[in-house]
Protein backbone atom coordinates (compact mmCIF):
# COMPACT_ATOMS: atom_id res chain seq x y z
CA UNK A 1 0.00 0.00 0.00
CA UNK A 2 1.54 3.37 -0.93
CA UNK A 3 2.41 5.64 1.99
CA UNK A 4 0.58 8.92 2.35
CA UNK A 5 3.12 11.68 1.85
CA UNK A 6 4.18 13.90 4.76
CA UNK A 7 1.90 12.17 7.28
CA UNK A 8 4.45 10.18 9.25
CA UNK A 9 4.96 10.35 13.03
CA UNK A 10 8.14 12.29 12.36
CA UNK A 11 6.25 14.88 10.31
CA UNK A 12 3.71 15.20 13.14
CA UNK A 13 6.53 15.79 15.65
CA UNK A 14 8.06 18.42 13.40
CA UNK A 15 4.76 20.23 12.90
CA UNK A 16 4.13 20.12 16.66
CA UNK A 17 7.55 21.71 17.28
CA UNK A 18 6.94 24.37 14.64
CA UNK A 19 3.46 25.06 16.02
CA UNK A 20 4.91 25.62 19.50
CA UNK A 21 6.61 28.78 18.17
CA UNK A 22 4.19 29.82 15.43
CA UNK A 23 5.95 32.87 14.01
CA UNK A 24 9.54 32.07 14.92
CA UNK A 25 12.18 31.00 12.41
CA UNK A 26 13.84 27.88 13.81
CA UNK A 27 17.21 26.30 13.03
CA UNK A 28 17.79 22.65 12.15
CA UNK A 29 19.62 21.80 15.37
CA UNK A 30 16.94 23.46 17.54
CA UNK A 31 14.28 21.42 15.73
CA UNK A 32 16.35 18.27 16.27
CA UNK A 33 16.44 18.89 20.01
CA UNK A 34 12.74 19.67 20.24
CA UNK A 35 11.55 16.75 18.15
CA UNK A 36 14.32 14.33 19.20
CA UNK A 37 14.66 13.42 15.54
CA UNK A 38 18.14 12.62 14.24
CA UNK A 39 19.59 14.78 11.47
CA UNK A 40 19.30 11.79 9.12
CA UNK A 41 15.53 11.89 9.59
CA UNK A 42 14.98 15.61 10.06
CA UNK A 43 16.73 16.97 6.97
CA UNK A 44 15.03 14.69 4.40
CA UNK A 45 11.75 15.68 6.06
CA UNK A 46 12.60 19.39 5.88
CA UNK A 47 13.55 18.99 2.21
CA UNK A 48 10.28 17.15 1.40
CA UNK A 49 8.10 19.66 3.26
CA UNK A 50 9.94 22.60 1.69
CA UNK A 51 9.47 21.11 -1.79
CA UNK A 52 5.78 20.55 -1.02
CA UNK A 53 5.42 24.22 -0.06
CA UNK A 54 4.60 23.56 3.60
CA UNK A 55 7.82 25.14 4.88
CA UNK A 56 9.72 28.25 3.93
CA UNK A 57 13.44 28.60 4.49
CA UNK A 58 15.74 31.58 4.73
CA UNK A 59 19.33 32.41 5.57
CA UNK A 60 19.63 34.36 8.80
CA UNK A 61 22.36 36.87 9.39
CA UNK A 62 24.90 35.52 11.92
CA UNK A 63 24.58 36.56 15.56
CA UNK A 64 27.93 36.64 17.41
CA UNK A 65 29.79 34.35 18.05
CA UNK A 66 28.41 32.69 14.90
CA UNK A 67 30.41 33.42 11.75
CA UNK A 68 28.18 32.17 8.94
CA UNK A 69 24.51 32.74 8.12
CA UNK A 70 22.27 29.95 9.40
CA UNK A 71 19.39 28.31 7.65
CA UNK A 72 16.05 28.79 9.41
CA UNK A 73 12.61 27.31 8.82
CA UNK A 74 9.01 28.35 9.34
CA UNK A 75 5.61 27.06 8.24
CA UNK A 76 3.92 28.63 5.24
CA UNK A 77 0.16 29.34 5.31
CA UNK A 78 -0.52 25.98 3.67
CA UNK A 79 1.92 24.38 6.13
CA UNK A 80 -0.05 25.81 9.05
CA UNK A 81 -3.29 24.33 7.67
CA UNK A 82 -1.65 21.00 6.82
CA UNK A 83 0.04 20.78 10.23
CA UNK A 84 -3.20 21.50 12.07
CA UNK A 85 -5.04 18.82 10.08
CA UNK A 86 -2.22 16.33 10.65
CA UNK A 87 -2.03 16.92 14.40
CA UNK A 88 -5.84 16.73 14.72
CA UNK A 89 -5.83 13.47 12.76
CA UNK A 90 -3.07 12.09 15.02
CA UNK A 91 -5.07 13.05 18.11
CA UNK A 92 -8.12 11.26 16.71
CA UNK A 93 -6.01 8.22 15.88
CA UNK A 94 -4.67 8.13 19.45
CA UNK A 95 -8.20 8.44 20.90
CA UNK A 96 -9.49 5.71 18.58
CA UNK A 97 -6.62 3.40 19.59
CA UNK A 98 -7.25 4.05 23.31
CA UNK A 99 -10.99 3.43 22.91
CA UNK A 100 -10.29 0.13 21.18
CA UNK A 101 -7.87 -0.89 23.92
CA UNK A 102 -10.33 -0.08 26.67
CA UNK A 103 -13.28 -1.76 24.93
CA UNK B 1 40.63 16.18 20.27
CA UNK B 2 38.60 19.06 18.85
CA UNK B 3 40.81 19.06 15.75
CA UNK B 4 40.17 15.33 15.20
CA UNK B 5 36.46 15.88 15.68
CA UNK B 6 36.44 18.69 13.13
CA UNK B 7 38.42 16.52 10.72
CA UNK B 8 35.87 13.69 11.01
CA UNK B 9 33.03 16.16 10.47
CA UNK B 10 34.83 17.62 7.47
CA UNK B 11 35.30 14.15 5.94
CA UNK B 12 31.62 13.28 6.54
CA UNK B 13 30.49 16.57 5.01
CA UNK B 14 32.72 16.03 1.97
CA UNK B 15 31.11 12.61 1.55
CA UNK B 16 27.73 14.37 1.78
CA UNK B 17 28.82 16.69 -1.04
CA UNK B 18 29.74 13.69 -3.18
CA UNK B 19 26.43 11.93 -2.55
CA UNK B 20 23.86 14.73 -2.54
CA UNK B 21 22.30 15.58 -5.94
CA UNK B 22 23.63 18.89 -7.30
CA UNK B 23 20.31 20.72 -7.27
CA UNK B 24 20.16 20.29 -3.48
CA UNK B 25 23.58 21.75 -2.78
CA UNK B 26 21.99 24.56 -0.76
CA UNK B 27 20.81 21.98 1.76
CA UNK B 28 24.37 20.73 2.05
CA UNK B 29 25.45 24.28 2.85
CA UNK B 30 22.67 24.51 5.45
CA UNK B 31 23.90 21.28 7.11
CA UNK B 32 27.54 22.41 7.05
CA UNK B 33 26.71 25.73 8.72
CA UNK B 34 24.50 24.00 11.29
CA UNK B 35 27.34 21.58 12.12
CA UNK B 36 29.59 24.56 12.82
CA UNK B 37 27.16 25.65 15.56
CA UNK B 38 27.11 22.34 17.41
CA UNK B 39 29.45 21.90 20.34
CA UNK B 40 31.03 18.71 21.66
CA UNK B 41 30.71 15.13 20.48
CA UNK B 42 27.14 15.65 19.27
CA UNK B 43 28.53 17.16 16.08
CA UNK B 44 29.83 13.75 14.92
CA UNK B 45 26.37 12.21 15.26
CA UNK B 46 24.89 15.21 13.50
CA UNK B 47 27.32 14.92 10.57
CA UNK B 48 26.80 11.15 10.31
CA UNK B 49 23.04 11.78 10.21
CA UNK B 50 23.58 14.36 7.48
CA UNK B 51 25.41 11.73 5.43
CA UNK B 52 22.45 9.39 5.89
CA UNK B 53 20.10 12.21 4.85
CA UNK B 54 22.18 12.81 1.70
CA UNK B 55 22.13 9.09 0.87
CA UNK B 56 18.32 9.13 1.23
CA UNK B 57 18.16 12.08 -1.17
CA UNK B 58 20.35 10.22 -3.66
CA UNK B 59 18.09 7.15 -3.44
CA UNK B 60 15.03 9.38 -3.90
CA UNK B 61 16.57 10.87 -7.03
CA UNK B 62 17.58 7.45 -8.36
CA UNK B 63 14.09 6.07 -7.75
CA UNK B 64 12.71 8.55 -10.27
CA UNK B 65 13.21 6.04 -13.09
CA UNK B 66 11.22 5.72 -16.32
CA UNK B 67 8.54 3.01 -15.97
CA UNK B 68 10.02 0.91 -18.82
CA UNK B 69 13.39 0.70 -17.04
CA UNK B 70 11.70 -0.11 -13.74
CA UNK B 71 9.69 -2.98 -15.16
CA UNK B 72 12.73 -4.16 -17.14
CA UNK B 73 14.75 -4.45 -13.93
CA UNK B 74 11.87 -6.22 -12.14
CA UNK B 75 11.68 -8.66 -15.08
CA UNK B 76 15.43 -9.28 -14.70
CA UNK B 77 14.90 -10.12 -11.02
CA UNK B 78 12.08 -12.52 -11.88
CA UNK B 79 14.22 -14.03 -14.66
CA UNK B 80 16.98 -14.65 -12.15
CA UNK B 81 14.50 -16.24 -9.73
CA UNK B 82 13.21 -18.62 -12.44
CA UNK B 83 16.76 -19.46 -13.54
CA UNK B 84 17.87 -20.22 -9.96
CA UNK B 85 14.77 -22.34 -9.29
CA UNK B 86 15.19 -24.32 -12.52
CA UNK B 87 18.86 -24.88 -11.70
CA UNK B 88 17.94 -26.14 -8.22
CA UNK B 89 15.35 -28.54 -9.69
CA UNK B 90 17.81 -29.96 -12.21
CA UNK B 91 20.61 -30.55 -9.70
CA UNK B 92 20.89 -34.27 -9.23
CA UNK B 93 24.61 -34.63 -8.48
CA UNK B 94 27.06 -32.79 -6.24
CA UNK B 95 26.91 -31.67 -2.60
CA UNK B 96 23.36 -31.56 -1.26
CA UNK B 97 23.32 -27.98 0.00
CA UNK B 98 23.94 -26.53 -3.46
CA UNK B 99 20.34 -27.05 -4.59
CA UNK B 100 19.05 -25.52 -1.33
CA UNK B 101 21.27 -22.46 -1.86
CA UNK B 102 19.87 -22.03 -5.37
CA UNK B 103 16.34 -22.27 -3.94
CA UNK B 104 17.26 -19.58 -1.42
CA UNK B 105 18.66 -17.42 -4.22
CA UNK B 106 15.41 -17.90 -6.20
CA UNK B 107 13.34 -16.89 -3.17
CA UNK B 108 15.53 -13.80 -2.58
CA UNK B 109 15.17 -12.62 -6.17
CA UNK B 110 11.42 -13.26 -6.17
CA UNK B 111 11.10 -11.30 -2.91
CA UNK B 112 13.16 -8.44 -4.38
CA UNK B 113 10.85 -8.34 -7.43
CA UNK B 114 7.71 -8.29 -5.27
CA UNK B 115 9.19 -5.57 -2.99
CA UNK B 116 10.09 -3.50 -6.07
CA UNK B 117 6.55 -3.85 -7.44
CA UNK B 118 4.91 -2.91 -4.14
CA UNK B 119 7.22 -0.06 -3.09
CA UNK B 120 7.75 1.63 -6.46
CA UNK B 121 11.01 3.27 -7.52
CA UNK B 122 12.38 3.55 -3.99
CA UNK B 123 11.74 -0.14 -3.32
CA UNK B 124 13.49 -0.99 -6.58
CA UNK B 125 16.63 0.92 -5.60
CA UNK B 126 16.58 -0.67 -2.14
CA UNK B 127 16.26 -4.12 -3.74
CA UNK B 128 19.07 -3.52 -6.24
CA UNK B 129 21.39 -2.24 -3.49
CA UNK B 130 20.57 -5.20 -1.21
CA UNK B 131 21.07 -7.72 -4.03
CA UNK B 132 24.39 -6.10 -4.92
CA UNK B 133 25.51 -6.17 -1.28
CA UNK B 134 24.45 -9.83 -0.87
CA UNK B 135 26.30 -10.89 -4.03
CA UNK B 136 29.38 -8.86 -3.07
CA UNK B 137 29.37 -10.38 0.42
CA UNK B 138 28.95 -13.92 -0.93
CA UNK B 139 31.73 -13.42 -3.50
CA UNK B 140 34.13 -12.00 -0.90
CA UNK B 141 33.34 -14.82 1.53
CA UNK B 142 33.76 -17.57 -1.05
CA UNK B 143 36.90 -16.09 -2.63
CA UNK B 144 38.53 -15.51 0.79
CA UNK B 145 39.25 -19.24 1.04
CA UNK B 146 37.19 -19.88 4.17
CA UNK B 147 35.12 -22.39 2.24
CA UNK B 148 37.14 -25.46 1.22
CA UNK B 149 36.66 -27.87 -1.65
CA UNK B 150 35.27 -30.40 0.81
CA UNK B 151 32.41 -28.14 1.94
CA UNK B 152 28.74 -29.14 1.91
CA UNK B 153 28.08 -27.20 -1.30
CA UNK B 154 29.71 -26.55 -4.64
CA UNK B 155 31.71 -23.44 -3.69
CA UNK B 156 33.04 -22.83 -7.20
CA UNK B 157 29.59 -22.84 -8.76
CA UNK B 158 28.10 -20.62 -6.04
CA UNK B 159 31.01 -18.15 -6.19
CA UNK B 160 30.66 -17.97 -9.98
CA UNK B 161 26.93 -17.23 -9.66
CA UNK B 162 27.61 -14.62 -6.93
CA UNK B 163 30.28 -12.93 -9.05
CA UNK B 164 27.90 -12.90 -11.99
CA UNK B 165 25.34 -11.27 -9.68
CA UNK B 166 27.86 -8.55 -8.75
CA UNK B 167 28.50 -7.79 -12.43
CA UNK B 168 24.79 -7.79 -13.34
CA UNK B 169 23.65 -5.56 -10.44
CA UNK B 170 26.58 -3.18 -10.89
CA UNK B 171 25.52 -2.85 -14.52
CA UNK B 172 21.89 -2.30 -13.47
CA UNK B 173 23.00 0.37 -10.98
CA UNK B 174 25.02 2.10 -13.71
CA UNK B 175 22.00 2.06 -16.03
CA UNK B 176 19.86 3.56 -13.26
CA UNK B 177 22.42 6.34 -12.76
CA UNK B 178 22.35 7.07 -16.49
CA UNK B 179 18.57 7.08 -16.71
CA UNK B 180 17.63 9.10 -13.63
CA UNK B 181 15.62 12.24 -14.20
CA UNK B 182 15.66 15.24 -11.92
CA UNK B 183 12.12 15.58 -10.53
CA UNK B 184 10.68 19.03 -11.12
CA UNK B 185 9.20 20.54 -7.99
CA UNK B 186 6.64 23.36 -8.25
CA UNK B 187 8.71 25.29 -5.65
CA UNK B 188 12.08 24.51 -7.23
CA UNK B 189 12.36 27.77 -9.11
CA UNK B 190 11.97 29.85 -5.97
CA UNK B 191 14.24 27.64 -3.86
CA UNK B 192 16.56 29.65 -1.64
CA UNK B 193 16.37 32.98 -3.43
CA UNK B 194 18.42 34.57 -0.64
CA UNK B 195 21.06 31.86 -0.32
CA UNK B 196 24.53 33.15 0.55
CA UNK B 197 27.17 32.60 -2.11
Amino acid sequence: MPRRPHRSNQAAKLFAALAAHPDAWQHGYDLMRQTRLASGTLYPLLIRLHEAGYLEARWEEPVMPARAPRHAYRRTASGVAFGRALLAERKMDARHWLREKLA
Amino acid sequence: MIAIRRLVVSVLMNLCAAVLPDRKSEWLHAMRVEAAHIEGRAVIGFAAGCLLACCKERVTLMSNLPAAARYGIIATMLGYAVFALRSAMHMTVGPGLTASIFEGVAATYALAAVWSMLRGGRGLIESVLILLALNLGATAWLVSGVVTEASAFNARLISAVAFEGVVVWMAVLSIILLLVREPVSPHQSSEFPDAPG
